[in-house]
């Protein structure tokens, strides 16, 4: 077995094994810079990881939930066959992490499936959000005038819209009021809009970035499916981040997870110092990438002092939620050929009663999260205080799944976007802080990961570009 | 690439490498794909995974072969290493004990953590370093080399010695190197033993003579049922076929539009 390390010396440590972190390593390694991966917990993926139904139990138990759980005795026996992700997303089929995926081939390690399905709850009950521009004419609960004023925002999305007169100058009001008042649209349907659509996380977020997730959905639409989003296979960012962290291992970087990677007597100043227990020397970095959440505390700083908070429900249920039965959903495009259930679905409840937006995700057994005839359900919310996460989401649940066989609750808590020391050797990453968790999300740290990237290489000419093919191998590639 | 398919089955199997380092899985590998040995492998850096295929006579099985890249040496393969592998072969070093032991583990972490059918082959590779290859190998280490029947090529000793004396006239595997019997560690009937007894398929081979790999490749292929679970997508149920149907059989989506694996062949 290993005597320690291999070297003392590395050009860059990484640590935490998050999708930002892991998509940094790889690219850096595959640059030709020596990395060592270091992560203190025993899985994969930080933030983001995949847990088994166990290890899920022992994380809502560490992170101090109010409400821990026991494995269910009859789930024993098939606790390692979920794949629970705690950072749950839809991945936009275009953005930075599918064009990451692409170039590094790393979508060769891991899956995707489209989304099967957007619906959005309101007070009468579900209904199936039209992907695409075809369904929406196949739509028989939305009439033709209403269409005609849904496409013509769609085409306003799609187009050119920064220099289109009915938007200027408007950019900062809200979209929701934007929709019913200069489009026209019935509440109902500018709700549908605001949340499913634009993927607002309120009634007051602004009409320009609105539009702009409104374009890539549009944009996203089609290019692999009939849908606008996939869903990763085994829990998702967990698994890929996971794919780069190979990839890395692939291009001579090292990983070392669990105790023997914690770090201790961490020194930053014109290069990085620590100790490490799987190494009998001190080890010497030229610059180090992490989340400052993971930093600040070796530092002994005082470390990022905005949070976001995110309430988490984890549910197993033993059949199809049945507001999701195909027969059953309102809007149903008349589809007579045997009803193919869904097994991936995204469901919004849009705010009311001052809660906040809602969301829920559901992977079945084709997602791989699970054992057969199972699904599993997510659902979360940003909150303002660190207040009861059970109380606020399991009315959502039970309106889902009234006996779910498994469910656990815990909250999230995400450093805003701050900087850790001032050293030019560190470079650090900012966690999503937003709240579009389900769909902007995953490339948000895509582009956390070409920005670490870009902050250790520069982006001079002639610099390898953020996983730039080498010429032989673009001609390996060709099968 | 031959690509001869047409009508004969085609089941696309992963199958992982496990052993400890240096043992020589990679050169199995190597050895496998390219038909090639390297004295001076580095340890492994390059390949996503390898593909070769291995026709049977009524099939064919196209193995993706996964090496660790590394990441056992600290206990770090991630779950993703083990997911949907059909077939895994842990390797130890016949000249060096401590590596079956290793190999050991290796096989209940694979039970523990792979798929339940999963076919696994225990290989005591470096069996060029050893003299006999039949009868004699069932002994346990140093064995006096007086009583091998008389075969100077495998007598030969150190390889300073080595250097100085061209080896008399070849036998395939020994010639440059230190191939007293001495070196063996582990007795064939010892890993055997365990093999029966932990129902693993066992070989001895080498990767630097070529002997018994392609043998071990064939043998795992004939052990993998026809209906194996093909793409890491697979999923077992009728869900999530909506979106399967239209990229075949729940092989999920391809996201870069292009072919996988490095390189084509047969055994
Ligand atoms: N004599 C002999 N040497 C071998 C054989 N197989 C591998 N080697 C040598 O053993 C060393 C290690 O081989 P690798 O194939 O790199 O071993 P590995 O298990 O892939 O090692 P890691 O990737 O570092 O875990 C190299 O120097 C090889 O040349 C063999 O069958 N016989
Ligand atoms: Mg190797």
């Amino acid at each position: 077995m290993a005597q320690g390390l291999d070297s003392d010396e590395y050009d860059v440590v990484v640590l935490g094994t998050g999708l930002a972190e892991s998509i940094a390593a790889a690219a850096l390694a595959k640059a030709g810079k020596s990395v060592l991966h270091l992560d203190p917990n025993e899985y994969y993926g930080s933030a983001q990881a995949s847990l088994t139904l166990d290890e899920l139990i022992e994380y809502v138990k560490v992170c101090g939930s109010t409400h821990p759980v026991e494995l269910p005795e009859k789930l024993e026996k098939d606790r390692r066959r979920y794949a629970l992700s705690l950072f749950p997303a839809v991945l936009p089929s275009r953005g930075a992490l599918i064009e990451t995926l692409i170039a590094s081939d790393v979508s060769k390690y891991v899956s995707f499936k489209m989304l099967d399905s957007v619906i959005v709850a309101s007070s009468g009950g579900f209904r199936r959000v039209p992907g695409s521009k075809e369904q929406i004419f196949r739509d028989q609960s939305v009439s033709l005038m209403e269409k005609r004023k849904l496409m013509r925002f769609l085409m306003l999305s799609a187009g050119d819209h920064e220099s289109s007169e009915l938007i200027q100058g408007k950019e900062n009001d809200a979209l929701l009021d934007f929709l019913t008042e200069s489009i026209k649209l019935p509440p109902d349907l500018a709700s549908t809009v605001t949340y499913a659509i634009a993927h607002c996380s309120g009634p007051s977020d602004p009409l320009g970035p609105a539009i702009k997730r409104t374009q890539r959905y549009l944009q996203s639409v089609g290019r692999y499916g009939s849908g606008a989003f996939l869903v990763g296979q085994y829990g998702g960012a967990g698994e890929v981040a996971q794919g780069f962290c190979r990839a890395c291992a692939v291009y001579g970087g090292t990983y070392v997870l669990g105790p023997s990677a914690r770090m201790t007597d961490l020194h930053v100043d014109d290069k990085v110092t620590f100790s490490i227990p799987c190494h009998p020397r001190p080890v010497i970095a030229k610059r180090i990438i992490s989340a400052p959440d993971l930093l600040a505390p070796l530092l002994k700083e005082p470390g990022p002092s905005e949070r976001v908070l995110g309430a988490h429900c984890i549910a197993i249920l033993s059949s199809l939620p049945a507001a999701l039965a195909k027969d059953r959903a309102l809007g149903e495009e008349n589809d007579n050929e045997g009803i193919e259930q869904d097994d991936t679905a995204m469901i919004i409840f849009p705010p009311v009663d001052g809660k906040p937006v809602v969301r829920g995700l559901l992977m079945g057994e084709g997602t791989g999260s699970c054992p057969a005839g199972q699904y599993v359900l997510y659902i979360s919310a940003t909150v303002t205080e660190p207040s009861d996460s059970e109380e606020l989401l399991r009315p959502y649940l039970r309106r889902l799944a009234p006996e779910p066989i498994f469910e656990s609750y815990h909250v999230s808590e995400t450093a805003k976007p701050s900087s850790v020391a001032g050293s030019s050797c560190v470079v650090g990453l900012s966690p999503y802080g937003d709240n579009q968790l389900e769909t902007e999300a995953l490339d948000w740290e895509a582009e956390q990961g070409r920005a670490a990237y870009e902050a250790i290489m520069g982006t001079s000419e002639g610099v390898r570009g953020f996983f730039e093919k080498t010429e032989g191998e673009t001609e390996e590639e060709t099968v | 690439m031959s690509n001869e398919d047409g009508p004969v089955k085609a089941t696309q199997v992963k199958l992982v490498l496990l052993g400890e380092a240096a043992v020589g899985k990679s050169s199995l590998v190597m050895r496998f794909c390219s038909n090639d040995f390297n004295e001076n492998t580095s340890p492994t850096i390059g390949a996503a995974f390898l593909t070769q295929k291995c026709r049977l006579e009524n099939r064919i099985v196209k193995f993706e072969i996964w090496d660790t890249a590394g990441q056992e040496r600290f206990h770090s393969l991630a779950p993703m290493y083990y997911r949907n592998a059909a077939a895994a072969v842990v390797v130890y070093d016949i000249t060096k004990a401590s590596s079956l032991e290793k190999a050991k583990a290796w096989v209940k972490e694979l039970q523990r953590q792979a798929n339940p059918n999963i076919v696994i082959a225990l290989v005591g590779n470096k069996l060029d370093l050893v003299s006999d290859e039949s009868g004699a190998s069932v002994a346990p280490k140093s064995k006096p080399a007086a009583e091998e029947p008389a075969n100077e090529a495998e007598e030969s000793e150190t390889d300073a010695e080595d250097d100085a004396t061209p080896p008399p006239p070849a036998t395939t595997a020994a010639a440059g190197d230190d191939s007293s019997d001495s070196l063996r560690q582990v007795s064939k009937e010892e890993a055997d033993e365990y093999a029966k007894e932990a129902k693993l398929l066992f070989f001895e081979a080498s990767a630097k003579t070529g002997a018994n790999v392609s043998e071990l490749f064939t043998e795992i292929a004939k052990n993998i049922p026809d209906e194996t679970p093909t793409k890491p997508a697979a999923a077992q149920g009728q869900a999530g076929r909506r979106n399967g149907a239209r990229q075949g059989a729940d092989s999920g989506v391809d996201l870069g539009e292009r072919q996988q694996g490095k390189k084509g062949g047969c055994c």
